[in-house]
């Protein structure tokens, strides 16, 4: 397969459940791709996350053939999902604007563990405790 | 369906890009796009319903009031047919015409070849498929090749190659290490009614019989696998062999070409489209 990539596009979709609507019709439509075989392809993907909007880049090469990869939520929005919070803290060293526990950091790692750099579980909970205090979150033992 | 759609833009810097992703994330359940600018994104959130856009675009402003927000009216369009306009026709000297799977043939004169276009490459659309194709019929216009000869398809794709080949009567097999093309390509072989003459499996040139000879091999992948393939091409070619080698940028040429006559063959012809490069050696 030669290939040489036309655009790179990136979506925000509901799991398990993409459609041809925006904004997935109008941002592959207008590159040639097709719709139906790409939602067919990403809802079998990520069936097993529904009720997460995931993070999808698109591919799409000259003939107008792509591939895409899924990529895990941010994990400060997993972490304002979890401490129920629309908004981190802008000082978040003295202004702490919510609560997650220990159980909460551990299955947001897991959930992040396949795009995070961390070699392993205590690693991982570790990046995610330091997200949360960035962002003016106090973790519960 | 309504006819107009309203596309708000939010210009967003990058360190903010989180907090209003946060927010989407709560308020936009059917998803948006986004797309890098310099040292900012754009979050791209849709909506068919004016009073809504207006009650989201006042909702975001009060959130996050340094924003740069503008709204944007653009054409509603029945989205699950409208990139089919993109596949248009495209005639292959004046052998093969191919074509999407919905489209009729209105070339009796040409032979059709019909691709469902998903994500395997070859729908048609690229240089290099092209240039293979233009190969695979002078070659056959010639009479280097016959019909009931065998052949090889290396990195088969939607299948496009070898379908033209088992048109024109030659019997063979095509390799693709995706399964996602290799499902393609069963399909456009059903389409095309070419199942008693070409084959498609999963695997990579290690899948052929060792020792087994073709009469030609075609293999348009990329120019660093095509080198290093290249004994194992070799080892499947008998004296009066022709082979066919594409997915090469021209800048990749000679090191290809080198690869090959390096192992005994000699200087291939060469055909150019755009910045590609096709190997023959007929």
């Amino acid at each position: 397969m030669a290939k040489k990539v036309m655009a790179k596009i990136k979506l925000q979709i509901p799991a398990g459940s993409a459609n041809p609507s925006p904004p997935v019709g109008p941002a592959l439509g207008q590159h040639g791709v097709n719709i139906m075989e790409f939602c067919k392809a990403f809802n079998a993907k990520t069936q097993d996350q529904k009720g997460m909007i995931i993070p999808v880049v698109i591919t799409v090469y000259q003939d107008r053939s792509f591939t895409f990869i899924t990529k895990t939520p941010p994990a400060s929005v997993l972490l304002m999902k979890a401490a129920k919070i629309d908004k981190g803290s802008c000082e978040p060293n003295k202004n702490k604007v919510g609560k997650v526990t220990r159980a909460q950091i551990e299955e947001i790692a897991r959930i992040k563990m396949p795009d995070l750099t961390a070699s392993n579980m205590d690693a991982a909970v570790r990046t995610i405790m330091g997200t949360a205090r960035s962002m003016g979150l106090e973790v519960e033992k | 369906m309504e006819n107009k759609l309203l596309a708000i833009n939010i210009i967003c810097p990058k360190t903010l890009a989180e907090s209003v992703q946060g927010f989407l994330f709560e308020h936009v359940k059917w998803g948006w796009e986004e797309t890098e600018l310099n040292h900012e994104i754009n979050f791209t959130v849709y909506f068919a319903n004016t009073v809504r856009a207006n009650e989201f675009t006042a909702l975001i402003k009060s959130k996050f009031p340094p924003l740069k927000v503008n709204l944007q009216q653009e054409e509603n369009q029945d989205w699950t047919e409208s990139w089919k306009q993109f596949f248009t026709p495209i005639k292959i000297l004046d052998q093969f015409i191919i074509l999407p799977s919905w489209k009729k043939n209105n070339h009796p004169d040409l032979i059709p070849i019909f691709i469902e276009p998903k994500m395997a490459f070859g729908t048609g659309h690229h240089a290099t498929t092209t240039l293979c194709l233009e190969a695979i019929v002078t070659i056959f216009d010639q009479g280097k090749i016959k019909s009931g000869q065998n052949f090889l398809d290396l990195g088969t794709g939607s299948g496009i190659l070898g379908i033209a080949c088992a048109r024109l009567g030659l019997t063979g097999i095509g390799l693709d290490i995706d399964q996602v093309a290799i499902d393609n390509a069963q399909e456009n072989i059903i389409q095309n009614k070419v199942e008693q003459k070409f084959k498609c499996i999963p695997g990579s040139i290690q899948q052929t019989n060792r020792g087994e000879k073709f009469d030609l091999i075609l293999a348009n992948i990329l120019a660093r696998p095509l080198i290093n393939l290249a004994p194992q091409i070799l080892s499947h070619l008998h004296t009066d062999s022709k082979l066919i080698l594409s997915g090469i940028l021209i800048e990749q040429e000679q090191e290809v070409v080198n690869a090959y006559k390096k192992l005994g063959l000699p200087e291939p012809q060469l055909r150019h489209k755009s910045e590609w490069s096709c190997l023959i050696w007929e």
